[in-house]
């Protein structure tokens, strides 16, 4: 999570404008009589972005046609030609959206959400040399197309910023090779029509030429392609949907944190590791007691290196973390070295609420999560209901965070279908095999952008939260904190922070005993 | 139908599809109150402007539009971030059923509104075009009619002066404290 999201759900909201306001608004406008300067369509024969950055130099990359020159034979029954019906899997990437018309002059709108920079939208038009133009807000794009599907000027508004990562709506428009469009830069009177022909530059006047033309032969189709992230998250589903059922007295979560934590002085940094370990007793019957237990494992050099460094410094019992500039004096904090278990604390008391620990999405009892429906589609209908609004997002932007939902203790039937949509969210990345901090093999998936900066050599660095899933039981093994470049000696790929849950997770017969050796802290 | 018309009913959905995010992001940035009257004046001033979609899209042009009209009440932005930065916190640790998670997000709040209330107004107008408008690089630089490179060293700046100020208050930590 980066800073500019942080403060944009920091920052209070407030609620809609009153129906009042906006009446009067709109009044105040209706008042005002003044002839309205007309609008000026944009003039480039490629995406154009707004007038204010037209100085941006647009990088064209143009996707090669891989054209299917003999070879051998495809074993599968004719599929239909990519103008009737654009093909599922086109030069190794997957559809993600796509429409198709019967019919030349007609117009289509695709919606999608780019999952990575190398989608490409692509139109099969069964006239060769076919018009088209497209066009998204103040973005027109045109060209011509075939049956073998048009370059794809797409490609390139991936590579700028704000593109990926949220949903576009684009229309298409196709006409036949024929249609009096003007081609090039030729300027045109504002009206559209010059000689006749068309300049086409905004929506309006494509929709006014496919008006005049009316319907004409000549099929298309278009696609958005991209690749396809996340079969193995379907695969866990399908194998997780057979598990048995569990159930027993109380819902037990084990936690292990682990953090590295930067200390010492300028030129002689080093690391600390700090492993503390956290449970939590959820009773299914809610008026039993609920207890929470938290313990320090150890504070400790990291590695044999930073072993000799702490030496080097004398052996302190005690550092300072060393923190960034500009951080407050009290925040720094002192660390006390320990190679021992310490600071425990435990709690100990029913609980009305009867919340599940892990929040993020919503606030959850065990009746509801095991309310929870099987079945992707009315589990996305329930979970619109829950979602924790305080977060201040819409429900399509909260909803990658559901896959917090996966430490719960959910059904195998509830888990399958949670991992199934998640499998289909464009936010889900799956980053392939792992092993996670304590060891275990598993898939490495990063559910929601949780792309950030961490500063683990003074300096900022790019880092990456990401879950790490049991193959076999589509739990989280662990959530890890990840560089993403390597810094000060770290390699990337080091683990920043991690929460692994620890063998002995789930549901267990077994009561919560008071530990003797902890201090109890009131609830 | 006749061009005045056709324009009339272009202004009418410009204003149904932006009227509530443009007051939503005066609201959060001055008050609901000033949003009341502010909101209304942005499409007022779009229109007296001209309309023109050769500038480009609508949506950060009208973007642009507030920023300038909230710049008039610079004294009541930075009184508001800096009164937000002393409640947030005490509020947070207040309330009755504090959470951890709770505590943290108030702690949180504070020191961005602190933060936010240091910054000068350049860097302050992108990091909130960005933050509460969710508009793009490309789409802070149209509304603001600054080159791209501005927008991109200024949100920098603004980053690290949030950076700073959120120190050792770690976000994903509320993760794992249930």
């Amino acid at each position: 999570m980066d800073e500019v999201t942080l403060l944009a759900q920091a920052i209070p909201d407030v609620p809609q404008p009153s129906a009042e306001t906006v009446a009067r608004a709109r009044a105040r406008l209706a008042a005002l009589d003044d002839p309205v300067r007309r609008p000026r369509p944009l003039r480039r024969w490629a995406w154009t972005a707004g007038a204010g950055v037209a100085t941006i130099a647009v990088v064209t990359a143009v996707i090669m046609l891989v054209s299917h020159l003999g070879g051998v034979p495809e074993p599968q029954p004719a599929a239909p030609p990519a103008f009737q019906q654009a093909p599922r899997v086109h030069q190794g990437l997957h559809r993600l959206a796509g429409a198709r018309m019967p019919q030349s002059a007609t117009k289509t709108t695709l919606r999608f959400r780019p999952t990575s920079e190398r989608i490409a939208i692509v139109l099969f038009c069964q006239k060769p040399g076919s018009i088209f133009f497209s066009n998204e807000g103040g973005s027109s794009a045109g060209g011509t197309c075939g049956p073998d599907g048009a370059p794809s000027m797409l490609a390139d508004k991936a590579h700028e910023p704000g593109w990926l990562g949220r949903d576009h709506e684009i229309t298409f428009w196709v006409f036949p090779p024929d249609a009096p469009v003007v081609r090039g830069r030729k300027a045109c009177p504002p009206q559209g029509s010059c000689d006749g022909a068309y300049e086409l530059s905004g929506p309006e006047t494509a929709d006014r030429l496919a008006a005049e033309l009316g319907s004409r032969p000549g099929a298309w189709s278009v696609a958005a392609y991209d690749v396809q992230a996340a079969r193995p998250l379907h695969d866990i589903a399908d194998r997780v949907e057979k598990l048995p059922a569990r159930t027993g007295a109380y819902w037990r979560r084990t936690l292990t944190n682990g953090s590295l934590i930067r200390v010492g002085a300028p030129g002689a940094v080093y690391r600390l590791k700090e492993e503390a370990r956290f449970d939590w007793w959820q009773p299914r019957d809610p008026t039993g007691p609920l207890m929470t237990e938290s313990r320090r494992l150890f504070t400790r050099p990291a590695t044999a290196a930073d072993e000799k460094a702490w030496r080097a410094a004398g052996s302190p019992a005690e550092v300072e973390q060393a923190c960034m500039g500009g951080t407050p004096g009290e925040d720094c904090a002192r660390l006390k070295l320990s190679s021992e278990p310490s600071a425990c604390e435990y709690t100990r008391g029913v609980d009305a609420k009867g919340l599940l620990p892990d929040r993020r999405f919503a606030g959850l009892t065990v009746a509801e999560v095991e309310r929870l429906p099987a079945d992707p589609a009315r589990l996305r209908d329930r979970l619109r209901t829950l979602y924790d609004r305080r977060t201040r997002r819409s429900f399509e932007d909260a909803l990658p965070m559901a896959a917090s939902l996966l430490n719960l203790p959910l059904k195998p039937g509830t888990r399958a279908a949670l991992l199934h949509l998640l499998a289909d969210l464009p936010t889900t990345r799956v980053r392939g095999q792992a092993t996670d901090p304590l060891g275990r093999p598993g898939i490495r998936v990063s559910f929601w952008d949780g792309k950030g900066m961490s500063y683990p050599g003074g300096e900022e660095a790019p880092t990456e939260f990401q879950q790490i899933l049991d193959p076999e039981t589509g739990r989280i093994l662990a959530e890890v904190t990840v560089l993403l470049e390597a810094r000060e000696g770290l390699p990337k790929g080091t683990v920043l922070h991690y929460t692994a849950h620890t063998p002995g997770d789930g549901w267990t017969d077994e009561r919560p005993e008071e530990p003797a050796d902890c201090a109890k802290k009131r609830r | 139908m006749s061009v005045s018309t056709h324009l009339r009913t272009d202004l009418d959905r410009v204003f149904d599809a932006h009227f509530a995010e443009i007051h939503r992001y005066i609201a959060r940035r001055l008050s609901v109150d000033a949003a009341d009257d502010l909101a209304a004046e942005v499409f007022l001033v779009a229109v007296r402007g001209g309309y023109d979609s050769s500038r480009g899209e609508v949506r950060p042009w009208l973007y642009g539009i507030a920023t300038n009209l909230v710049a008039r009440h610079r004294r009541t932005e930075i009184r508001r971030w800096k009164a937000l930065s002393r409640t947030a916190e005490r509020e947070a640790e207040d309330h009755e059923d504090a959470t951890l998670t709770r505590v943290a997000a108030g702690k949180l709040t504070g020191r961005l509104a602190g933060a936010l209330a240091g910054l000068n107004r350049g860097d302050r107008d992108v990091v909130l075009l960005v933050a509460l408008g969710g508009l793009t690089h490309l789409e802070v630089a149209a509304a603001l009619e600054i080159p791209y490179g501005t927008v991109a060293s200024r949100l920098n700046r603004a980053r690290k002066q949030l950076r700073k100020a959120l120190g050792d208050v770690n976000p994903l930590k509320e993760a794992h404290d249930g």
